[in-house]
């Protein structure tokens, strides 16, 4: 439902933003009104589709500290146990419930503890142990599936996972902070994006002023450019840092843009 | 050429841009995020072939793994399936069944120089390619092309020639459909990474 408010939202700040231009073009409202629906419909598709997708990848990142966490626990506790159900056993005790991967973690061995006991798999499972990384899902797939496994096995089996999660867990977290830096890199990008358009507008009013002879429609097409490409760089930003983006992100640029044309020492022109 | 025509003319653009980007989508969905040959996977199987001459009952769990749509998912149940074939983990050292996949040879063949490029290797690669070579400078380009279009409308409109403004929609369907480009080059380079 989120996910639908979301899309919805962005979709109509495009579809606004569409309208105010293709109005100031054409003065046609029935042309614009049509256009700027149609436009509001692919962008929905578009945007949803892509938030799709950033949920996934992000559940991916959870999935990896789930997997390493349940390692991590396993091999604390494998001196005391001798075979995988008792180890998952305690392995489900140990976890608490402080992040969204530590509860993703405890769901996961409680799902798991309850296919290899009653041998049937759960008829609505909950969306917090649904795992989207198709390589943890194949390890508790693979722990679910085991069967006569000794205690020299298990332990190399434990070992083995662990070593694999801890390599995960370290290419995810490296990628989070490699994000971060490329976050601020085009945080700089969209600020000077933002100024430069307010100040072509500013130079536009400032010439329109003694060449044009209706520079008000002009100014508008201007203003309604300015804000439809704003708004496109800012989803674009969002979407390839893997999050979503909000009504934050989108006021910071036009504050940005109206401070560029409206304030001193150019003034008002 | 009339503001209306332009205007058609970018909204069937947008249109046909929408339509790639989610056609692209889907097909970046049902490949399953899983790039060939992907460290990690060639990591899984080196796993699975450890747990395997450790435990002989563990190929009927790799057998009896969850079908999926995934490529990890089908190579492993291959793996099982020739690993089934009655051969115990003596046999397999002089007969191994290994070679019938192509994952699993280029494994065999190149165990040291992969393990060497395993997660650290990849990182450091990533930080090299993610963004800087294609994407960065994409982005740059379009962004000047973005900010630079309306400065020459604007000198175009002074010289009393304000039928160029009508250019205006057709360059921001572009800057819309460039940009849903960017998002699937992007996306799939974190898709390789985060399987």
């Amino acid at each position: 439902m989120a996910l639908i408010i979301k899309a919805v939202f962005l979709a109509l700040v495009f579809a606004s933003n569409s309208f105010l231009f293709f109005f100031s073009m054409t003065s046609n409202f029935l042309l614009s009104s049509s256009c700027s629906l149609t436009v509001a419909f692919f962008v929905y598709t578009v945007i949803k589709d892509c938030i799709e997708v950033v949920t996934e990848l992000n559940n991916c990142f959870t999935d990896y500290e789930a997997f390493y966490s349940f390692t991590t626990k396993s091999i604390e506790s494998l001196g005391r146990q001798r075979n995988l159900l008792s180890l998952l056993k305690e392995t489900y005790k140990m976890s608490h419930k402080e992040s969204e991967a530590q509860l993703k973690t405890k769901g996961i061995v409680r799902d798991l503890l309850y296919r290899r006991t009653s041998g049937a798999k759960r008829t609505n499972p909950s969306s917090a142990t649904k795992i989207s990384s198709p390589l943890t899902r194949l390890a508790f797939s693979l722990l679910e599936k085991l069967n006569l496994v000794d205690e020299a096995s298990l332990r190399n089996l434990v070992t083995s996972l662990h070593d694999l999660s801890f390599s995960l867990h370290l290419n995810a977290k490296k990628l989070r902070e490699f994000i971060v830096v490329e976050k601020l890199k085009y945080r700089v990008l969209q600020m000077a994006s933002s100024m430069t358009l307010g100040l072509v507008m500013k130079t536009f009013f400032a010439f329109a002023k003694f060449s044009f002879v209706n520079p008000i429609p002009s100014a508008l097409v201007f203003i309604s450019f300015a804000s439809l490409s704003i708004t496109i760089f800012t989803v674009f930003t969002c979407i390839i840092q893997l999050r979503y983006p909000s009504f934050k992100d989108l006021a910071i640029c036009f504050i940005i843009l109206a401070v560029i044309i409206f304030l001193p020492p150019y003034g008002y022109v | 050429m009339l503001p209306e025509h332009t205007v058609m003319l970018s909204l069937l653009l947008i249109v046909f841009f929408s339509l790639i980007f989610s056609h692209q989508l889907k097909g970046l969905k049902r490949r399953g995020f899983v790039a060939e040959p992907n460290p990690l996977l060639l990591k899984m199987l080196s796993i699975m072939r450890h747990i395997y001459r450790n435990n002989l009952s563990s190929f009927i769990a790799l057998a009896r793994l969850e079908s999926s749509r995934q490529i990890l998912s089908s190579q492993l149940k291959l793996l099982a399936q020739n690993l089934s074939l009655g051969r115990s983990a003596e046999t397999m050292s002089f007969n191994t069944p290994f070679l019938n996949l192509s994952l699993s040879d280029l494994y065999t063949r190149n165990e040291q120089k992969i393990n060497e490029l395993l997660f650290q290797e990849l990182v450091k690669d990533l930080r090299k390619r993610l963004f800087t070579s294609n994407v960065r400078n994409i982005v740059t380009i379009v962004l000047t092309s973005i900010t630079m279009a309306p400065v020459v409308i604007i000198i175009s409109a002074l010289f009393h020639q304000e039928g160029v403004l009508a250019l205006l929609p057709i360059i921001a369907s572009l800057f819309y459909g460039i940009t849903l480009q960017l998002i699937i080059v992007v996306l799939k380079r974190y898709a390789s990474i985060l399987i």
